[in-house]
């Protein structure tokens, strides 16, 4: 009873945290609203029987992240956003909250029948230990472990690629 | 748990049947690389690293046709007659790309440094694709999606010079990144239903009867907004004609056949395989039965009937009242996704096929049809349909060959995109969906209008007398795409045959 | 070349095409000569055709067969038999005749003579055609330089006029492309047990699998079939496209349109529709006989409206047709054979009337009715000729119109009393309009604009004599073309009849 408490709590607070992430007018406070949605999401995962996960969203997401999210938009320090962005259109809420009816409306639901049957299937014995992370990491799916790293790469070319400013020929 | 995991543990060995992919991938670094000591105008290095990486994991893919379905690398891809014929499209189709760019002014203009990233990501790109086709498990199909995604955001916003390319590239990134959420929210249904992550298993797990079936289809529904983000289907296309027309030409060419075919392969793989069980179907009186039994909710290809149709009326009214080809084009190329699924939902075998032969024609016809483009707008620098107008007197044989693509885009024999057309059609007829069968015929009636008005320009309208020579690297291209299209509208047993094969070797549909 | 006659006839006007299409731009006379000699070949073959086609049996003769797409069961099959013989005939020799007729086309010559010549490929191939398939691309090959023809060459509307034509016979062909495949996979060669294209195997009952017994199914094909078939014929109200496309269509192009690709709509019906699915044919046969008295009447009173000469030989053409569907609707030996010649002598007469609007218009460059008056002294030579074909148009007795104008209503009246009398009305209202404008542009006041016309020209006089030679011969001696043709449809109504 209490874990389901703590667990409808951390998910209602992470999703705030998504919304407000995404409503801020202000940069920074955006970057704070997500940290405290990955904070909530760290939760979500320590209730959910997977410690390592959490540990790491901490550390990696929540710490090193963000912080460098953080850094970066304090050296830009100008106008974080222009006017254009901080004007909403009228589709904005909307937008926001057409998707997130349709996910709450089929998540209760599926609650809703969930009851009687076996869904969601139940976690293997011993699931969510560091070992067995890495172990699946290296083992099993060595390949998509493989294959992160690449999309990260992809990633870094493009933050490069895109943020390049023009007029800097080599 | 542990020992299962030991039983498919990935090996060295198991490379051996990936090589293709390893080629590709390889080729992705050295062409990285390679561009770090690019001199010079063009970056020749990375240009012929990116094309013989293509070239080789195209004769390797080629050379190594799978027999059979082989499960590798921990389950995690399959190596099948469907990944095999894709394995030859992509490296094929990026080959193509990468030799056209060569000579595209807005690839390698003035403005833009390291230019050979390009090809680099071009090769990437194809690797990502040929991931895409053999994905046997959610997580590698998650992470192959994105990958190619991620790649084509970065081409989309190549020329960031460029308003239009920037705004694409955002615009992608955006649409993008939502439709991927959808999509994960998806997956996560589908593993929180079953416990599964391999798409065997899942079906093991449906079969047994564990999942709940509105639960099942909401799951499906949610990965179908994804898949259909991917092939641009209606409604999941908003992003498509913007990007098309503000991304570099070459890029939209490589764009509109590439992660689309992906898109086919990565949706027959999964839905053929987790949501069909082995043996005939029920079929209405006198037609022929599906070649599998649907697992979970019943009426999934009806729902794929009504995207299909809607699909493909959207593009097809919406392209006609188009002035700028490409917009033109990425309208018309929604079109023939709508084409494209009829061929899906038939759950058979002979859909399969005639969806793999209508890719494989698409690509050559839809990548002649833009590289016309970028080749004119490398002289004329532009590419409103006025642009061409006297193009007959001035470029007569390569307004003839645009007139073999545009006439393969509709469908008119004795094209290769008649017989693509055709095979779709024959399964729908067979498998007797009539009212989709009609509404598809006059789609193609009402393509012909919009093809048609590019003809007019080129042959009807009065322009400009002067010759006009274009690049001899984009002749040489458009001849090399324009031949087999006309050819395979005359002779094409080979490839049919071929097509034949990768779907009798293919592991889903049950078997 | 005794063996492939039929390839031969469809394919040199091939040849010819790729021949041209290497040619230098700056010797137009040169690629003129080419084309002329590329049609010459089936025009040749057509005599030799003509003259050893066996007129006693109903079966398909000059037969070519070989395997085409062998996963796809897909054959080169050609052949001809009476019914297709007249047709092929006729493409032969106004193909050539057009080729003849166009010699002053100056703008784009190569270019169009090219599409000229792969036009009368399209043509040639689907008269003898007996692949369903291979007649199916046959028929699409068509409309492409037919596009083209209308498009780069036509009057001042000619994109519009195109593009409308294009897009009518295209709705028209997808259907009949779905209904090909609902035979393709419910038809069994005989022999093999694999589903076919082959007609002839389509054409026997036997072969048809259980859902293709249905009625309404059958039906249904028929209806599909029939309106592809319709838009090209045209019928009422399928038809608008047709006055577009012949206005605008330089006048080769018209002849061709409306000797030749009109008869492709009925030749359909009675090649397909009717073998294959006869209980159909028999059951759609009082609406087909409706819709060929509205052709008439509906045809001839458009006629009479018009002021512009092409346009009111364009309307009696769907006038002419119209007499055709009244004809195989019947089902009876003159009904059918009045109907199949009437192809033939509408073919060769309206021909004559294109040429004949198209030899004036080169003067004058309009071709209002009422602009003109008193030619008859001006031309003379011309005015004959033109006359000649009018008076075949309205069936004047001893010529060739009125022989298959008599057969039909001969064939009709016992089935369709009321329809056939009312039909008739369309004689009258023929020779209004046609003796109408005989009045208005040859007799009366001479037009002092055109003092300086001259008379028709020898080449001009050259490509309508050979026609008008037919027309008078057949209607003074029918039996050569009702011989080659009366075996076969005989057979087909015995097979397909009450």
């Amino acid at each position: 009873m209490f874990e389901s408490v703590c667990f409808y709590l951390c998910g209602g607070l992470m999703l705030l945290g998504g919304i407000m992430t995404v409503a801020s007018r202000s940069a920074v406070a955006s970057a704070v609203w997500l940290i405290f949605a990955f904070l909530n999401a760290a939760g979500v995962y320590a209730l959910l029987s997977a410690p390592f996960l959490a540990i790491l969203q901490v550390l990696v997401y929540a710490g090193a992240i963000m912080v460098l999210f953080l850094f970066v938009i304090m050296m830009l320090h100008g106008p974080v956003m222009n006017e254009d962005l901080r004007s909403r259109s009228r589709w904005f809420w909307p937008a926001l909250a057409l998707p997130l009816a349709a996910i709450a409306g089929s998540a209760v639901t599926l609650l809703g029948r969930a009851r009687g049957g076996a869904f969601p299937a139940p976690a293997p014995h011993g699931f969510g230990r560091a070992e067995q992370v890495a172990a699946l990491l290296l083992d099993r799916y060595l390949l998509a472990f493989e294959l992160i790293s690449i999309v990260l790469l992809v990633a870094i070319i493009g933050a490069l690629s895109l943020g390049l400013r023009e007029g800097r020929r080599t | 748990m542990f020992e299962t995991l030991a039983l498919n543990a990935p090996s060295w060995s198991d490379l051996r049947h990936f090589v293709p992919e390893t080629v590709l991938v390889v080729t992705f670094l050295l062409a990285l690389m390679a561009d770090l000591f690019a001199r010079g105008r063009r970056p020749a290095g990375p240009f012929a690293l990116a094309l013989g990486g293509c070239l080789v994991a195209l004769a390797a893919a080629v050379s190594s046709l799978p027999a059979g379905p082989r499960s590798i690398l921990g389950d995690l891809v399959v190596v099948d007659g469907l990944a095999g014929f894709f394995r030859v499209l992509f490296p094929l189709i990026g080959a193509i790309t990468i030799l056209f760019s060569w000579a595209s002014g807005e690839i390698m203009g003035p403005r833009r440094e390291h230019k050979g990233e390009f090809y680099a990501l071009v090769a990437l790109m194809a690797f990502g694709m040929c991931v895409m086709a053999s994905a046997a498990d959610l997580i590698m199909l998650y992470l192959s999606v994105e990958l190619v995604s991620l790649t084509s955001y970065v081409m989309a916003g190549y020329m960031r010079t460029s308003l239009r390319s920037t705004e694409a590239s955002l615009k992608y990134v955006i649409f993008g990144s939502v439709s991927s959420g959808v999509m994960l929210y998806g997956l996560s249904l589908l593993f929180g239903l079953t416990g599964e992550t391999t798409f065997v298993e899942i079906r093991a797990a449906l079969l047994a009867g564990r999942a709940d079936n509105f639960a099942l289809l909401v799951a499906m529904v949610f990965v179908l907004a994804g898949l259909g983000y991917k092939i641009a289907a209606v409604p999941f296309h908003f992003w498509c004609p913007d990007v098309y027309e503000g991304a570099p030409t070459p890029v939209t060419a490589l764009f509109s056949v590439g992660p689309k075919a992906a898109g086919f392969a990565l949706m027959i793989r999964f839905f053929y395989t987790t949501l069909l069980s082995p043996g005939g179907g029920q079929a209405a009186a006198g037609a022929a039965a599906p070649d599998g039994v649907i697992v979970g909710p019943a009426d999934w290809p009806l729902l794929i009937a009504i995207l299909s149709v809607v699909t493909m009326t959207y593009g097809n009214l919406v392209a006609l009242r188009q002035t700028n080809v490409k917009r033109l084009l990425a309208y018309s190329s929604i079109a023939h996704v709508g084409y494209l699924l009829m061929g899906f939902l038939m759950l058979t075998a002979a859909g399969l096929e005639a969806i793999l032969f209508y890719l494989l024609v698409y690509a050559i016809m839809n990548l002649g049809a833009f590289l016309f483009v970028i080749a004119l707008n490398n002289r004329l620098g532009g590419e409103e349909i006025s642009d061409y107008a006297g193009l007959s007197t001035r470029a007569p044989w390569v307004a003839l060959m645009m007139m073999v693509f545009l006439l393969s885009l509709t469908g008119l024999p004795p094209t290769a995109g008649f017989i693509g057309k055709m095979y779709l059609f024959a399964e729908v007829i067979n498998r007797h969906w009539f009212w989709l069968a009609v509404v598809g015929a006059l789609n193609s009636v009402v393509s012909l209008f919009y093809y048609m008005k590019i003809a007019k320009a080129m042959y009807f309208t009065p322009g400009e007398r002067a010759p006009l020579r274009l690049e001899p690297l984009h002749t040489a291209v458009l001849i090399l795409l324009a031949a087999p299209t006309l050819a395979l509208g005359v002779y094409w047993t080979p490839f049919k045959n071929f097509v034949d094969r990768a779907v009798a070797g293919f592991a889903g549909l049950g078997g | 070349m005794g063996e492939h006659v039929l390839s031969w006839m469809t394919f040199a006007p091939l040849v010819g095409m790729v021949v041209i299409a290497f040619l230098p731009r700056e010797r137009p006379t040169l690629t003129k000569v080419v084309a002329a000699a590329a049609a010459a070949v089936p025009l040749l073959l057509a005599f030799q055709v003509f003259a050893t086609f066996d007129r006693s049996t109903a079966e398909m003769q000059f037969v070519e067969r070989g395997s085409w797409i062998a996963p796809f069961n897909i054959e080169y099959f050609m052949g001809i038999d009476g019914l297709s013989v007249t047709m092929v005939l006729l493409t032969a020799l106004l193909s050539f005749l057009c080729i003849i007729a166009s010699w002053r086309i100056d703008k784009a010559v190569k270019g169009y003579f090219a599409l000229f010549l792969l036009l009368e490929t399209g043509m040639m191939g689907v008269f003898c055609a007996l692949d369903f398939f291979l007649f199916y691309v046959f028929w699409e090959v068509m409309l492409l330089p037919m596009y083209f023809l209308i498009g780069i060459w036509g009057g001042p509307r000619k994109e519009y006029a195109a593009i409308k034509f294009f897009l009518y016979t295209l709705a028209g062909s997808v259907l009949m492309l779905l209904a090909m495949l609902a035979f393709y996979f419910n038809v069994r060669n005989p022999d093999t047990g694999a589903h076919t294209f082959n007609m002839l195997h389509m054409m026997d009952q036997a072969n048809h699998s259980p859902w293709l017994q249905l009625s309404h199914v059958r039906h249904l094909i028929w209806i599909a079939l029939f309106i592809g078939f319709a838009i090209k014929v045209p019928i009422f109200p399928f038809h608008t496209w047709l006055p577009d496309a012949h206005v605008e269509a330089p006048t080769a192009v018209s002849v061709i349109l409306a000797g030749v690709l009109l008869k492709m709509g009925t030749y359909g019906i009675l090649r397909i529709s009717y073998p294959m699915l006869p209980d159909a044919a028999l059951w759609f046969a009082y609406p087909l006989a409706i819709l060929g008295m509205i052709n008439i009447i509906y045809g001839a009173l458009c006629a009479m409206a018009q002021s512009d000469m092409k346009k009111l030989v364009a309307y009696s053409s769907i006038s002419h047709m119209g007499y055709v569907l009244l004809g195989m609707s019947a089902f009876t030996t003159q009904g059918i054979n009045g109907a199949v010649m009437q192809m033939f002598n509408h073919g060769t007469i309206t021909a004559m009337l294109f040429l004949c609007v198209g030899v004036i218009y080169d003067r004058a460059h309009h071709r209002d009715i009422d602009g003109f008056g008193g030619l008859g002294l001006q031309m003379p030579v011309y005015t004959s000729v033109f006359s000649l074909a009018l008076f075949a148009a309205l069936g004047l007795p001893g010529l060739s119109g009125f022989i298959s104008e008599a057969l039909v209503f001969l064939g009709a009246f016992p089935t369709y009393r009321t329809i056939t009398i009312i039909s008739a009305l369309g004689i009258v209202l023929g020779a209004a309009y046609v003796l109408w404008m005989l009045q208005r542009v040859f007799l009366g006041e001479k037009n002092p604009k055109y003092d300086s016309l001259p008379d028709i020209s020898a080449r001009e006089l050259a490509t309508l004599v050979p026609i008008a030679a037919v027309v008078v011969w057949v209607g003074v001696q029918p039996s050569p073309v009702l011989d080659l043709m009366r075996v076969t449809l005989n057979n087909l109504i015995a097979t397909v009849g009450r």
